[in-house]
């Protein structure tokens, strides 16, 4: 599970308006929110958007949350309600070409966690990540929830279900239905090479 | 083992989940079965591939700026508060006690039938105070309506004409009877003895005569109230909210008038459905809740009486035993999961809710609901299911059983969560208001339909190819847009390099199996023999 490296007396601090516990918070939360919301959107922009108003709002109403050991799972359902909402209100998007030029912005590649070592690696990797944002993107909104919440977030189906509002059964349905799609667009990549050349 | 059963244990066998015995007879299956091995290698590599992908954080400086700014953002909201966050003193405190007010504001969205940016900046606000301690208003003078929509106004940024701009034009030019200048009437009575009364003498004066034509709602209470989690400014909504559910009969038909209203406004317009600005059905359904909130919030009441309505919320046909228990002990503190607190959020805009916890569904949201789920378009079986949803039932669709708001408000614990879904939906709905009415809908089969009913071939084509992909709700329907789309090119546009690529579309999974041996006997004919 992301966010558990928030401690409950970061959390007190917090609620009792100290500025500088807030600041800390952020900073502890920042990049597993950040790699959670960039999971479900796949686009940089819209992960900044997601991310910003997911911080205005723990600032807003940390204070109202009772179950504060409960903070992780609360955080993440309002990424994925965040994340649901700002789709929903951008859904024209959809209709562009989704051949549109992904940007991966400089500074991402500069602090990437695995860095490429050379140009050829870097553009192969590039090409590869941008087949994979793409390919995610174009699921139905359930099914992409459901594989980003189950495979990258490795959250169990009982607790996907529960995030997501919706039975365990849909849950293993829209998985099933998203991998079936995910393995066509991406059937280029799915050989033991093109996972080599990522891993680069 | 069948492949079948293999392929459905595979998750559990990936997460290390089947009981031994399970395990065994599942890997025995694999030794014998190579798709089985390769459909679990599959599995495993795109699992691998989605999360070498996933891992791109930004620098440092990045997330520098993104926490400066929200940060600004986050106080600049405080700020917007009617009552900013105050360190008080004992004594202080004591006066707040007597003094603390909550404000209803309103944040009206002028209808029309496209509102632009513009028209749906103008967003008109009122307020009126109600002195929430004592639950019972106080007279509203100019002073203080002043000060509440300056406030509003800060609130919203851009809430700038006054109220006496304050009309609907429903469908251009043919005016509801409810929409202009309704007075603040009181609720229904009540079915059963003992919870509150009427209210006799409605709301102030000034609240009466101009009566907002819509209603944003939103409480606004102290800062340092709501992080004690003390409910009790919210009870006198909460109460209106219930009072409002114990009426169903009424309600219903407020709705049904409403989407009566919608229809007939699309049927002027010839637009599709879901084209529709959602702003209309939106400000009449919530101004019916403005006037029975303002009401009620009107009349004083023993404290428990509000408990005795939401009580009567429970005992709505469908309200769950769960509910009525819980709404019975609602005095005693209560731990609130954030499966409950949840809610809040999820309700409001997320791809499918528009209808939040703290109010009623409105006529269009609610229709549109169904539009989105099911692709209907038989508008008769669209009312019957928002007059039955808005009367509590839950409705089945395809994508599971809709709970009603007036089950989901039973099913929350403590009514603090209903100051967020006001805060909440206010900023929402204005922002829904100003934002998403001037961006085009999204394609939707109908509009094709639309588009094809009126010889536009070409967009026709445009929007089908869009159904087919993700716009329309049902592997049916896609399977159905896609053919269109094929036979529009070929018989109406001529293009028949494309038509034959899109009926190969058609005649491939997952469109295939939706359409009839005839169907695709023909389509395989036009292929072979192309004009």
């Amino acid at each position: 599970m992301r966010f558990d490296n928030v401690t409950p007396d970061l959390l007190a601090r917090c609620r009792s308006g100290d500025s500088d516990a807030f600041e800390e918070l952020c900073v502890a939360v920042q990049h597993d929110l950040y790699g959670l919301i960039f999971s479900m959107l796949r686009d940089h922009d819209d992960t900044d958007e997601v991310l910003q108003e997911c911080l205005v709002r723990v600032y807003r109403h940390l204070g109202e949350l009772r179950e504060i050991d409960k903070f992780p799972w609360w955080l993440m359902r309002m990424a994925v309600n965040q994340a649901k909402t700002l789709r929903s209100r951008s859904r024209i998007r959809r209709v562009l070409p989704l051949e549109e030029e992904l940007e991966v912005p400089n500074e991402a590649l500069v602090a990437s966690a695995t860095p490429p070592h050379s140009p050829r690696q870097l553009l192969a990797s590039k090409e590869l990540a941008e087949q994979i944002h793409s390919a995610v993107r174009q699921l139905p909104e359930r099914q992409r929830m459901a594989i980003v919440l189950y495979e990258i977030e490795q959250l169990s189906v009982a607790e996907v279900a529960k995030l997501l509002r919706c039975s365990e059964g849909a849950v293993k349905f829209n998985l099933h239905e998203g991998r079936k799609k995910l393995k066509v667009y991406l059937k280029d990549y799915m050989g033991s090479r093109a996972k080599a050349g990522l891993a680069q | 083992m069948t492949c079948r059963d293999c392929e459905k244990m595979r998750d559990e066998y990936r997460a290390g989940l089947l009981a031994a015995e399970a395990r065994a007879r599942f890997e025995e299956h694999l030794r014998s079965c190579s798709a089985c091995r390769e459909g679990l290698a599959e599995d495993e590599r795109l699992a691998d591939l989605l999360r070498s992908a996933a891992a791109r954080v930004p620098g440092d400086q990045y997330f520098d700026r993104v926490r400066r700014e929200a940060l600004a953002r986050a106080k600049v909201r405080e700020k917007g508060r009617i009552i900013p966050p105050l360190r008080l003193s004992r004594w202080m405190a004591v006066a707040a006690v007597l003094a603390v007010f909550a404000v209803i504001g309103s944040v009206v969205f002028q209808s029309m039938l496209e509102p632009t940016r513009h028209e749906a900046q103008k967003q008109i606000a009122r307020a009126t105070v109600v002195n929430a301690d004592h639950e019972q208003a106080v007279a509203v003078t100019p002073a203080t309506v002043d000060r509440a929509r300056q406030a509003i106004e800060r609130y919203s940024g851009e809430a700038k004409d006054a109220s006496g701009n304050a009309s609907i034009e429903v469908a251009a030019g043919r005016p509801s009877g409810r929409a202009a200048g309704i007075p603040v009437a009181a609720p229904p009575p009540a079915a059963t003895p003992g919870a509150a009364a009427p209210p006799a003498a409605g709301a102030p004066a000034a609240v009466a005569q101009s009566g907002p034509v819509s209603f944003g709602g939103m409480v606004m209470v102290s800062p340092a109230a709501t992080t004690r989690g003390d409910d009790s400014r919210v009870r006198p909504s909460a109460g209106a909210f219930a009072y409002d559910e114990a009426a169903p009969a009424k309600k219903s038909a407020e709705k049904i008038q409403e989407i009566e209203d919608q229809l007939a406004l699309q049927d002027g317009s010839h637009r599709a459905f879901s084209n529709v600005s959602p702003t209309p059905g939106m400000a009449l359904g919530v101004e019916f809740k403005q006037k029975v909130d303002l009401a009620a919030a009107a009349t004083p009441r023993p404290p428990d009486a509000d408990a005795d309505l939401l009580l009567k919320v429970a005992e709505l046909p469908a309200a769950p035993e769960k509910a009525r228990r819980r709404i019975v002990a609602r005095a005693r503190p209560q731990n609130e999961s954030d499966e409950e607190r949840g809610i809040y959020s999820n309700v409001f805009f997320g791809s499918e809710a528009t209808t939040s916890v703290g109010y009623q569904p409105s006529l269009s949201t609610t229709t549109q609901k169904y539009e989105s789920q099911e692709g209907k378009h038989e508008p008769q079986e669209r009312i019957a299911k928002a007059a039955a949803f808005s009367r509590g039932e839950s409705v089945k669709t395809q994508e599971g059983v809709w709970d009603s708001p007036a089950r989901q408000i039973a099913q929350l614990s403590d009514a603090d969560v209903i100051v967020d879904d006001k805060m909440e939906s206010a900023t929402l709905l204005y922002s829904f208001g100003t934002g998403v009415t001037n961006a085009p809908a999204p394609p939707s089969y109908s509009q094709a339909e639309d588009a094809r009913l009126r010889c536009d071939w070409p967009r026709a084509v445009e929007l089908y190819l869009v159904a087919a992909d993700d716009g329309a709700t049902s592997a049916s329907l896609r399977a159905d847009a896609l053919l269109k789309a094929a036979e529009i090119l070929e018989v109406r546009i001529g293009d028949s390099a494309r038509a034959a690529e899109t009926y190969r579309r058609v005649l491939a999974p997952p469109y295939r199996e939706q359409l009839s041996e005839e169907a695709i006997r023909a389509a395989e004919a036009k292929l072979q023999d192309p004009r």
